[in-house]
C-alpha cells in the first residue's frame, strides 16, 4: 500500500500529492481495520516526520492480526547508532518514520494463531517505540521471572551483539579489540568476556566511556584511538570487532588483526570504505566477516550460525543467571513525550547518551468502539 | 491552548486564541487610575495625525493639545480634535496641563525640540529615529536624564502581534541558538514621497537631505526592523558594514542599501533594500537558528519551522501563523508608557533602545567610507540593576 501511495505522490503536482497524502493518512487506519478485520486502538508513538526531527504523538493504531500479539509496552530502548543514522536520513529518506526495535511489555491480547504466548505474559522482543505494539510471534520472547523489564528491553541489541560474537568464534584466551564504545560496543565487551576473550581492549575516540567500559564484567583496558594508533598493531589481535558503523574504520580494523585473525563488522557501515590488503595493509590470512543481524537464520542453526530465537533465549538466559550486567548501561529513563529533546541530544553526539529507555507505563492503550472490530 | 492555523471568524475567539500574546497588566488589570497622562501631540503631518488618534485611543493617556507651525495644518487639527490647537511650541510647553509631548516632527528637529521639552520638565515621546546621528542622540538622552524626565521612542512595531509572537517563540527556544537574521525591504518611494511624504499633507522636503533626515531607507524605515529584531532575539549588533547609494530617486540620501552585521553571540545578518522598486512591495524579515526558522512577512504572517514542538504545533513542518487581531500598536506604545509613568514603574521602550538603534545605523553609514566593518559603540550610561 505504501508503494502505491509513493507512486501516486510522484504522479501528481505537490499540492495534490499533499492533499492525497492527507486524505490517505486519515483513512489508512479505518480502511485497514475494515479490510483486515482489525480493531482500532488509541495509542501513542514516536514519529520522525522529517530528517533530524522527532516528535511524540497520540495516534489511532491497528489492533493485532491473527498471527500477532498485542503488547502493552513498558520500556523501549533507543539503539543509538542505528537510530542516529536513520534519523539523519543516512539509511534512506523514509520519512515519516516510526522508529524503535527493542522493548518489552505485557501481552494484552493475542491473535488466534498464537500458541506460545498468553495474555499477561511478560515479553521482550522487536518492539517499536510505541504503545500498544503489535508484534509477530517469532520476534517475541517470554521474560524469565528474575529478569527486570529494564534489562529485558535490551533484547534486540543483545541479539545483534550475540550473533556477532558467535560469528567471531572466540576461543578462550584470545585477545579482542573492540572498536567503538557506544551501546553495541559496551555489550560487545561484556559478551566477549563471557565467550572467554582475554584481554579485551576497548577503543573509543575519547575517554568519556572508559569507566563504564573497563570493569570486572567488561573490558580489561581502554585506549583512545590516538593511543591505539601510537601504540601500533604490534602482533595484532586475534579478534577485532568493529561496532562504530563507520565504513572507514573497517580497513583500519583489518590492520589491527593478527596474522590469521578475524575482523567482525558488527556496526552497519554507512557509506564506502576502502580496504588495502597485503603490505602496509592487513596481515595474511585475516578473515573479515560481516555480522549484520539481517544475515541471521530464522529456522535452523549450526555451530557458527544461531537463529534469532536461539540468540534471544540465550540473552535472556544470561540475564536470568546474572552472568550479564546491564543496569550500569542505563543512562536515562525518560518519558516518551520528551523524545524531541532526547533525539536532539542523540544527534549532537552527547556522550551522556548510552542506554536510553523510554518509559511507556504512563501511556496505557485504550480500545475504541469500532464498527470494524475483528 | 490549542493554536490552529484555521481562521477564527469571531473577534472574541480571535482574541482568545491570541490571548497568549497579551497576558500583560493592560489585560489582567484593565482598570486604570483616574489620573491619565496628559499628552500634547506635536506635528500634524501624516504620522502626527495617526499618533494623535492613538493618544486618544490609549486608555491611560489623554490628548490635551495639538501643535504645528503650519497655519493650514493647525486649522485642520483644530477641526479634528476638540482640544486647544497651538502654533507656538514654547507656549505649549509652558502649559501646566501638559505632562508629556509626543513629537512627530522632521528628524532634524528632534534634538532641539526634545531638549526644550526636557527643560520644561515634560516627558518626551519621540518618533523614530531618536536623532539624525549618535552625537545628537547623546544630547537628547543626556538632557532627558539630567532633567529627570522620561524618554521613549516610537518603536511600536514591537507591539504588533506577529512580532510579539516571534519574540515568544524565540523565548521558548523553538529556534535553538539564533544564528542569523535577514531584512529584505523593497518598496517604491517616488518623487512625491521625497517632496513631502506619502500624502504630502505636511509639505517639506527634509527627507531628501542627509543632514536633515540623517539618511535614507536605513534610518527612515529599516530602523524599525533593526529594533524589533533586537527585541525578539535579545541580541546586540556589534559590528556592521554597508554599501549604499542614490540610484534612481530625487534625493541625496540612499535609496538602496546592502548591509551585513554581526551579533554579540556570533550570529550573522544582512539587509537588502531599495526604495525604487516598482514591483509589488516585498517586506520580509527572517530569523533562523540551530533548530528552526521564522519568516515575518509584511501582511503580519509568520511562517514557523522548528524541529521542536511548540504547544500544539508539531515539529518538522512549516506553520503559517496569521489571523491576528487588529491592534493599534502605536496606541499600545503610548498606553504602556503612560501606565509606567503613572505607576512609577520602568517603561519599556527606553532611551537606550533609541540610542543603540542610532549607533548601529551610524556604524553602518560610516563603514562605507572606511571600506571595512566598524564596531558599534556601546551605550555610554550605566543601566540600573
Amino acid at each position: 500500500m505504501k508503494e502505491t501511495l509513493k507512486r501516486y505522490k510522484s504522479r501528481f503536482p505537490p499540492f495534490l500529492g499533499r492533499l492525497g497524502a492527507g486524505i490517505w493518512k486519515s483513512l489508512e487506519t479505518p480502511l485497514g481495520a475494515l479490510l483486515e478485520h482489525r480493531a482500532i486502538l488509541k495509542g501513542h508513538r514516536i514519529v520522525w516526520p522529517v530528517a533530524e526531527v522527532a516528535d511524540f504523538e497520540s495516534a489511532l493504531l491497528l489492533g493485532p492480526t491473527s498471527s500477532d500479539a498485542l503488547v502493552q509496552v513498558d520500556f523501549t530502548l533507543i539503539s543509538p547508532g542505528t537510530e542516529r543514522a536513520q534519523l539523519q536520513g543516512l539509511a534512506g529518506n523514509n520519512f515519516p518514520y516510526h522508529p524503535g526495535y527493542s522493548g518489552c511489555g505485557e501481552v494484552i491480547s493475542i491473535g488466534k494463531n498464537i500458541t506460545r504466548f498468553r495474555k499477561r505474559d511478560r515479553v521482550a522482543g522487536r518492539i517499536p517505540h510505541k504503545s500498544p505494539a503489535t508484534v509477530q510471534e517469532q520476534y517475541l520472547f517470554r521474560i524469565p521471572d528474575n529478569v527486570s523489564l529494564e534489562q529485558a528491553a535490551f533484547i534486540e541489541l543483545g541479539i545483534i551483539v550475540l550473533q556477532g560474537i558467535h560469528k567471531a568464534q572466540i576461543q578462550p584466551g584470545e585477545s579482542a579489540l573492540v572498536l567503538g564504545q557506544g551501546l553495541i560496543g559496551q555489550l560487545t565487551n561484556r559478551l566477549s568476556r563471557l565467550a572467554g576473550a582475554a584481554p579485551i581492549i576497548a577503543v573509543a575516540r575519547s575517554r568519556a566511556k572508559e569507566k563504564i567500559a573497563v570493569n570486572a564484567w567488561g573490558a580489561d583496558k581502554f585506549l583512545t584511538t590516538d593511543e591505539l594508533n601510537e601504540a601500533g598493531p604490534s602482533d595484532g589481535y586475534d579478534v577485532v570487532i568493529e561496532t562504530t558503523g563507520d565504513a572507514n574504520i573497517l580497513p583500519i580494523a583489518a590492520g589491527f588483526a593478527r596474522k590469521g585473525g578475524r575482523v567482525i563488522g558488527l556496526g552497519t557501515p554507512r557509506g564506502r570504505g576502502r580496504i588495502s590488503l597485503g603490505q602496509n595493509g592487513a596481515r595474511p590470512g585475516v578473515r573479515i566477516t560481516g555480522a549484520h543481524i539481517s544475515g541471521i537464520p530464522q529456522y535452523e542453526r549450526s555451530a557458527g550460525l544461531w537463529t534469532y530465537q536461539s540468540e534471544g533465549h540465550l540473552f535472556l538466559d544470561l540475564l536470568a543467571r546474572h552472568k550479564l550486567m546491564l543496569d550500569d548501561l542505563i543512562s536515562q529513563k525518560v518519558d516518551p513525550a520528551a523524545a524531541n529533546g532526547v533525539y536532539e541530544s542523540l544527534l549532537s553526539n552527547d556522550p551522556g547518551i548510552i542506554g536510553v529507555l523510554f518509559d511507556w507505563r504512563a501511556y496505557r492503550p485504550q480500545r475504541m468502539k469500532s464498527p470494524f472490530k475483528g | 491552548m490549542a493554536l490552529k492555523t484555521i481562521p477564527s471568524f469571531s473577534i472574541k475567539k480571535k482574541w482568545q486564541k491570541w490571548r497568549i500574546l497579551y497576558d500583560d497588566e493592560a489585560i489582567d488589570n484593565p482598570v486604570v487610575s483616574k489620573k491619565r497622562l496628559r499628552i500634547a501631540a506635536v506635528g500634524g503631518g501624516d504620522i502626527g495625525i495617526r499618533n494623535a488618534n492613538s493618544i486618544r485611543a490609549a486608555r491611560a493617556a489623554e490628548l490635551v493639545a495639538v501643535c504645528d507651525i503650519d497655519p493650514e495644518v493647525i486649522r485642520d487639527l483644530a477641526k479634528r480634535y476638540d482640544v486647544p490647537a497651538i502654533a507656538d511650541y514654547e507656549r505649549l510647553l509652558a502649559r501646566s496641563d501638559v505632562d508629556a509631548v509626543l513629537l512627530s516632527i522632521p528628524h532634524y528637529l528632534h534634538t532641539q525640540m526634545a531638549l526644550q521639552a526636557a527643560l520644561a520638565k515634560k516627558h518626551v515621546l519621540l518618533e523614530k529615529p531618536l536623532a539624525t546621528n549618535s552625537q545628537e542622540a547623546t544630547k537628547i538622552v543626556e538632557a532627558c536624564r539630567t532633567a529627570g524626565v522620561r524618554l521613549t521612542i516610537n518603536f511600536s512595531f514591537r507591539y504588533r502581534p506577529a512580532i510579539e509572537l516571534a519574540r515568544l517563540l524565540i523565548k521558548d527556544d523553538t529556534l535553538g541558538k539564533i544564528s542569523g537574521t535577514q531584512i529584505n525591504l523593497f518598496q517604491l518611494k517616488g518623487a512625491k514621497y521625497w517632496a513631502g511624504g506619502f500624502t504630502g499633507r505636511a509639505s517639506g522636503d527634509w527627507r531628501k537631505s542627509k543632514e536633515k533626515a540623517g539618511g535614507g531607507v536605513l534610518i527612515i524605515t529599516i530602523c524599525h526592523a533593526l529594533d524589533y529584531l533586537r527585541y525578539c532575539t535579545g541580541l546586540e549588533v556589534t559590528r556592521a558594514f554597508s554599501e549604499y547609494g542614490t540610484y534612481a530617486s530625487p534625493t541625496e540620501v540612499e535609496d538602496a542599501i546592502a548591509m551585513s552585521y554581526q551579533y554579540d553571540n556570533g550570529a550573522i545578518g544582512s539587509i537588502a533594500s531599495s526604495t525604487f522598486w516598482h514591483a509589488d512591495k516585498r517586506d520580509e524579515v527572517i530569523i533562523w537558528g540551530t533548530h528552526g526558522s521564522l519568516r515575518i512577512e509584511e501582511n503580519n504572517v509568520l511562517r514557523l519551522w522548528s524541529s521542536r514542538r511548540w504547544r500544539t504545533l508539531v515539529p518538522g513542518k512549516e506553520h503559517l501563523l496569521g489571523d491576528f487581531p487588529q491592534v493599534d500598536y502605536t496606541s499600545k506604545w503610548i498606553d504602556r508608557f503612560a501606565r509606567a509613568v503613572e505607576n512609577g514603574l520602568p517603561h519599556e521602550i527606553t532611551d537606550k533602545d533609541g540610542w543603540i538603534n542610532n549607533a548601529v545605523i551610524e556604524a553602518a553609514y560610516r563603514s562605507r567610507d572606511h571600506g571595512r566593518a566598524l564596531s558599534v559603540d556601546s551605550f555610554p550610561w550605566q543601566e540600573p540593576g
